[in-house]
């Protein structure tokens, strides 16, 4: 544990990662880039969650809605593992010893998870007789896991204490 | 015109909701969670908008005009949330967001404008964009719009004027958890809402 530590303090400690530490102006774009990608990786997400469940644009087909904002959702996703791990490596001994981050790593990976098994079921969820339920359930269960990204994201700053 | 404000604040702070949440931390997360669950479905309705009319993305059978038609409703409810959950977070330390140049800049200046635009934007999208082939002035408008979403004014401020001020920022949580019973006066504290 010491050695995980230590190694935890090391990245934090490291010439890079002190740099951006000390530029205000860095910090924060990271920290806005981090917000507005997430609200992007959720928002494009729940809108094809939405899709599936019937409750809006039925004039598109789930294929049409999953190749318009799957994209986006990856783009998103990418800016925030990105700036996500700068964000732990500036403060590595409390989040990395941090329980709740640990859980909200594992909710996103679990809902990005959920995102490509719907972009790849997709089209075969487009039938004349309707949406089928096991793809209901799959979009229910995907827009839960997105929710959850959300809660565990609000309580790591709650419980770790660092903003 | 401040001290108005700062009373009103003070009233609102101890209106029964902001003083439920402070007694009970953990509605302060469910609030937090509202506001970004309200700020993501408006957003990812908005740049499915925007990216309609600056015509990026694959090539789509619906036009822009189509597309607000099925969205516009989540849109709306989206912000809907996000307000309830911000006004809701706000209220819980209102003299100390007043108090913040950054916050007030957000919501007297860059929100109204912001939502001005956005309303804008939907009323005439409706003869922008009607066909795939959109008007210039109708891209430049999604783009306009596509910036403004990213809110990057408003937490960019906000944050910035609370990193300068780290020093001097009490954790929220912690003085919640430290707070004795429910008082009818409260102390202005900062708080750790994000935006």
């Amino acid at each position: 544990m010491s050695s995980y530590l230590q190694a935890c303090h090391a990245v934090q400690s490291s010439p890079f990662v002190m740099w951006f530490t000390d530029s205000i102006m860095i910090s924060l774009l990271i920290w806005l880039g981090h917000y507005v990608s997430s609200f992007l990786t959720i928002g494009s997400m729940v809108m094809i969650d939405l899709r599936i469940l019937g409750l809006t644009g039925k004039s598109q087909t789930i294929t049409e809605t999953a190749n318009f904002y799957s994209p986006w959702m990856w783009i998103g996703l990418s800016v925030v593992a990105f700036t996500g791990l700068t964000m732990i490596a500036s403060d590595a001994v409390s989040f990395c010893t941090s329980g709740i981050l640990g859980v909200n790593l594992l909710v996103t990976a679990v809902a990005a998870a959920s995102g490509v098994f719907i972009r790849k079921k997709a089209s075969a969820w487009d039938r004349p007789s309707g949406t089928p339920l096991e793809a209901k359930v799959a979009a229910g269960v995907s827009m839960l896991l997105w929710l959850g990204t959300i809660w565990s994201a609000v309580e790591v700053p709650a419980i770790t204490n660092v903003h | 015109m401040h001290s108005l404000l700062k009373s009103f604040a003070e009233w609102l702070e101890n209106t029964p909701v902001p003083l439920f949440v402070s007694d009970y931390p953990w509605t302060y997360q469910v609030v937090q969670f509202t506001h970004f669950t309200g700020l993501s479905l408006w957003l990812g309705t908005n740049i499915g908008l925007d990216l309609h009319l600056l015509g990026v993305g694959p090539k789509r059978k619906t036009s822009a005009a189509q597309f607000l038609k099925m969205t516009i409703v989540w849109n709306w409810i989206g912000l809907f949330i996000a307000a309830v959950g911000g006004l809701t977070l706000f209220s819980t330390a209102a003299t100390t967001f007043i108090d913040n140049p950054a916050f007030e800049t957000k919501i007297f200046a860059l929100l109204p404008i912001a939502l001005i635009w956005h309303i804008v934007v939907q009323v005439k999208t409706y003869s922008w964009g009607q066909t795939s082939d959109v008007p210039k002035v109708a891209k430049v408008a999604g783009a306009v719009v596509l910036r403004s979403d990213s809110r990057g004014g408003h937490s960019l401020l906000l944050a910035l004027f609370r990193r300068k001020h780290r020093s001097a920022d009490a954790t929220s949580i912690s003085l919640i958890k430290q707070s004795g019973p429910r008082r009818k006066t409260r102390s202005s504290h900062s708080r750790s809402s994000s935006f």
